[in-house]
């Protein structure tokens, strides 16, 4: 142990004493390079692992350079050996190591092109519960891209780009993992041909992933998609400040997932112009077609990271929707005028329905009583035929700002109802709220605190409602701060590789098996001191309980996270030392929950090598 | 490197020639006038470390395990002044502080107040009396500050309850020991106010206009003998009181050409009685005679030797030493006159 320590001490002194300028190599190559090393003990403890202590090393670098000339080629390579930003900066939890590069070549040619490298080993992430603190991970990736253009004058633009990652992580507190590949290639060109700007494009994507199931319980959901995809596209400017475009593009997509696959094709064709003959006045009109809403549909959930098990989405679908808007202002009023008139043809599911809808807003802004006012309101008519349904919508907002007697205070209120969804057969309603106040408590010191909030959910079917709150405040008093925030969510998620994620498209076409229902509340609290220069002391403390309830199944699942640390600066020596606990469990992951403890004292060096 | 920042004269006394003096790999400007005179760049600095140049074995020692400390450099210097020891006195409103350089102790200070009810928020001009305390105006918030030659904050001049300034915008700044008195330019009010030492208004000089002892947005003032120089910045020109704000001439008019003013900042007087003024949109220096002619001229843009990038403040010390606020550039340059009086005993250090 002493041995180690007194190496530790002598790699400090004798990269120290190595420090230089600048490093030339030859007459082109210039480079930079600054980092940090680290040398302290750590002990860790836990119920999943065994205690241990130890002396431990840690460093980052960033070496950047260039040769010839930075137009011609420049690097950047920042490697980093135990260090987890997260929590107590240095050896905490997840001691991470790994590299990022990069470079770029003919940066200032008419060719230029970029090359980038990143891996990280053990380092930290997320894994998420809307509106709630977040579940911690912990894993590995790796992600390397590669692009490239041509810029020629007057002649068409090429871009072509391509990128490789993987990524592969496990929950703590469950024996849940993740693990993902995506490749993805892509290459488009642009080009103006008197007064016609064309553009064209064509991408390639493959992913597999495994979708940790830990909240259901189920065997983990896996699915391997590819899809290729082309657009091509033209535009010309008009008279009246006009301008008009039209594009078509083809995505082909095939999938496999537990249980089931598809394959399918779409096909889009989009058209639009503008107008703004004045000032204070636009308008348009935009239309597209799709002939498979159905595999729009799944692609939605595929992009959100879901997996959609329906068994018709091979039918035949196909959706029109024309919009045509108008905006005019009046400036003398400080008011907005605007005007939509959207007619919605969708055949889906066995069923073909065509929509119109009138919408009309007057938003008015200006200064009122002493404050800022912002106010929004109209109607939205819909008619849906062939059901003969003819619904009246509602949009309205307000927002209010004013500092009385030195308070800085702010609020709105927002509610909406009866707005059609993506599919023409459902609309939504919705209410929100925000509300601030804030004040210079002498002359360092403030204080403040907010509150957001908000509903959503289908108008005609219940169980479909989002909710979500949040409180915070903060107050700092000189070299003193706190603050401390609440917040609880509840709703309708699908599962995907980065947590619980919101339903991209209306919940009755998601499989009932595929919603998991979520809720639940946390808070955390933190503060931070500096009693003198280059002192720092800080804690923090976050606590979430959350339920999420699968078709068959509820887990209850919670976290909690606490850091504290302490640094002092003298000259470019860093010494701190920190504690961080970590216990996070699931119930139906069985047995207690994980708890992990991490003790760090050290001292951090910061050079600037050459 | 050529030193081409000093630029020649087409004078109607002082004819000048330019010739460059090799030091190392370094080529200095150096300017060669009529009748003898000369002047010559004498060297620049930006920071705490080319002060405190001898440094102990334990020192270094300590520079080596935990790195060098975090040395004070220039941000924005604006104005500059020397002292009784020939410590150079910067303000400097980028870095919220006033500078001190004292090379021939080897010592710096920085000067900053925060957090209080006189909190030094943008030191634009600084000022010395005879005993060495230092005077500086806070254009923002609108306060004189005082310290004492060891800089140690003694009063802020102009301080109202609440914490607010009495002055609008005060700018520049200059200090009569003998007569006890202080003259600030408030740029906002186009008025100098002259106080006692204590900071009651004595008098004001000066309104808006464009007529004799009438100002636009008066910035830098000097103190030359029995006159105040005051540069006229919107107007364009230097206007020269007497000590009790009666105008005597001006100097100067609007223009792009060899004596012009487009940007007036800085003004200086050297042992001959020369005006140096600095022109802050062609980084170069003026210099003119009592009459308003124009000498000659020197510097040019760059980062170089004798270049300059948005000059402001200038101060010429008693041996004729010109410090120049290169602000863009973050450093303070030094030139040095040889009057007629004083042959050249060398070139740069």
């Amino acid at each position: 142990m002493a041995g180690s320590t007194a190496f530790g001490i002598a790699l400090l002194l004798g990269v120290a004493s190595s420090m230089s300028a600048q490093v030339k190599v030859g007459d082109n190559l210039n480079m930079n390079l600054n980092g940090t090393l680290s040398a302290g003990y750590t002990a860790d403890y836990g119920n999943i692992m065994s205690s241990d202590h130890g002396f431990t090393f840690g460093g980052d670098g960033d070496l950047s350079g260039s040769y010839y000339d930075p137009n011609f080629v420049s690097f950047h390579v920042q490697p980093f050996y135990n260090q987890s930003r997260a929590n107590s900066s240095f050896q905490s939890i997840s001691d991470t190591s790994g590299v990022n590069a990069s470079a770029s070549i003919f940066a200032g040619s008419h060719f230029p092109g970029t090359i980038s490298y990143s891996k990280a080993y053990n380092s930290e992430g997320n894994y998420a519960i809307p509106g709630l603190s977040n579940f911690t991970t912990h894993g590995n990736s790796d992600v390397f891209s590669v692009g490239w253009g041509v810029n020629l004058p007057d002649r068409p633009t090429v871009a072509v780009s391509f990128q490789r990652g993987a990524n592969d992580y496990s929950i703590y507190g469950s024996n849940s993992t993740s693990q993902s590949h995506s490749d993805s290639f892509s290459t488009s060109s642009t080009y103006m041909l008197d007064g016609f700007n064309l553009n064209a494009s064509y991408r390639y994507t493959a992913n597999d992933a495994q979708i940790p199931d830990l909240i259901a319980n189920q065997t983990p959901e896996a699915s391997n998609t590819s899809s290729n995809s082309f657009t091509v596209g033209v535009g010309h400017r008009l008279p009246f400040n006009g301008s008009f475009s039209v594009g078509a593009s083809r995505s082909d997509t095939s999938a496999d997932y537990v249980g089931g696959s598809y394959s399918g094709t779409i096909d889009s064709l989009n058209a639009g112009m503008s107008f703004t003959p004045f000032s204070k006045l636009s308008f348009g009109t935009n239309a597209q077609y799709n002939d498979n809403l159905a595999g729009t549909l799944f692609n939605a959930v595929l992009s959100a990271g879901g997996v959609l098990e329906q068994s018709n989405l091979n039918e035949t679908s196909h959706a029109l929707d024309v919009n045509n808007y108008a905006n005019y202002q009046v400036p003398a009023a400080h008011l907005v005028f605007s005007g939509n008139v959207d007619h919605r043809e969708q055949s889906i599911f066995g069923s073909t329905l065509s929509a119109n809808s009138f919408t009309g807003t007057a938003t008015y802004s200006n200064e009122f009583l002493g404050g800022f006012l912002n106010a929004t309101g109209g109607l939205v008519e819909n008619t849906v035929s062939p059901r003969s349904v003819n619904s009246l919508g509602w949009i309205s907002s307000i927002n209010y700002s004013r500092k009385v007697f030195g308070w800085d205070l702010f609020g709105g209120v927002n509610y909406s109802q009866n707005q059609q969804t993506f599919l023409i057969a459902y609309t939504t309603s919705s209410y929100g709220y925000n509300a601030g106040i804030g004040r210079k408590l002498g002359r360092a010191s403030h204080w403040g605190a907010t509150a957001t909030g908000s509903q959503t959910g289908l108008t005609q079917q219940s169980g479909t409602t989002s909710f979500n709150q949040s409180y915070s405040t903060a107050l700092s008093v000189k070299w003193i701060g706190v603050s401390g925030a609440y917040a609880k969510s509840s709703g309708n998620g699908i599962l995907t590789g980065a947590g619980v994620a919101p339903i991209p498209i209306p919940v009755p076409i998601v499989n009932p098996t595929s919603i998991v229902l979520y809720g639940g509340h946390s808070y955390s609290g933190g503060i931070g001191i500096s009693p003198v220069r280059r002192l720092t002391i800080s804690a923090s403390y976050a606590r979430a309980f959350s339920d999420t309830t699968s078709s068959t199944l509820t887990s209850n699942n919670r976290t909690q996270m606490f850091a504290t640390r302490i640094q002092y600066q003298f000259r470019q020596m860093y010494f701190q030392a920190g504690y961080t606990k970590l216990v996070q469990g699931f119930s139906l992951a069985g047995g207690p929950p994980a708890m992990i403890g991490s003790y760090y004292v050290g001292v951090y060096r910061w050079f600037n090598f050459f | 490197m050529v030193a081409s920042a000093i630029l020649l004269l087409f004078p109607p006394t002082l004819a000048a020639r330019r010739k460059t003096k090799p030091q190392d790999d370094i080529t200095v400007p150096r300017l060669e006038l009529e009748g003898g005179r000369q002047l010559l760049y004498e060297r620049s600095f930006s920071n705490e470390r080319e002060v405190k140049i001898k440094r102990s074995f334990w020192n270094k020692l300590l520079d080596v395990v935990a790195g060098a400390p975090e040395y004070h450099f220039l941000v924005r210097p604006y104005s500059v002044v020397t002292d009784s020891h020939d410590r150079v006195i910067v303000a400097d409103p980028g870095a919220r502080g006033v500078h001190i350089f004292d090379f021939a102790q080897q010592k710096y200070k920085f000067l900053d107040r925060t957090g209080g009810k006189d909190t030094l928020s943008a030191p634009q001009c600084v000022a010395v009396d005879k005993q060495d305390n230092i005077y500086v105006t806070d254009s923002d918030t609108g306060k004189i500050f005082v310290f004492e030659p060891g800089g140690k904050f003694r009063r802020a001049i102009g301080s109202l309850k609440g914490g607010e300034g009495y002055f609008k915008r005060p700018t520049g700044i200059a200090v009569d020991s003998d007569r006890q008195r202080i003259y600030v330019t408030d740029t906002l009010r186009n008025k100098i106010y002259v106080m006692d030492m204590e900071g009651s208004v004595l008098q004001t000089m000066g309104k808006t206009g464009q007529g004799n002892l009438e100002f636009n947005y008066p910035t830098e003032l000097r103190l030359d003998g029995p006159n105040l120089i005051v540069v006229d910045a919107m107007n364009f020109r230097l206007q020269v009181l007497d000590r009790s704000g009666t105008f005597k001439y001006a100097i100067g008019h609007l223009g792009d050409g060899s004596g012009d003013f487009f940007r007036p900042k800085g003004v200086g007087i050297d042992s001959e009685g020369h005006i140096y003024v600095v022109e802050g949109f062609n980084a170069e220096v003026q210099v003119f005679d009592t009459q308003g002619r124009l000498l000659y001229y020197f510097g040019e843009m760059g980062t170089g030797p004798g270049q300059f990038q948005l000059p402001t403040g200038v101060f010429i010390d008693h041996n004729d030493r010109i410090f120049i606020a290169d602000s863009y550039n973050r450093r303070i340059q030094v030139f040095r006159y040889f009057g007629q009086k004083k042959p050249a005993d060398g070139g740069g250090q």
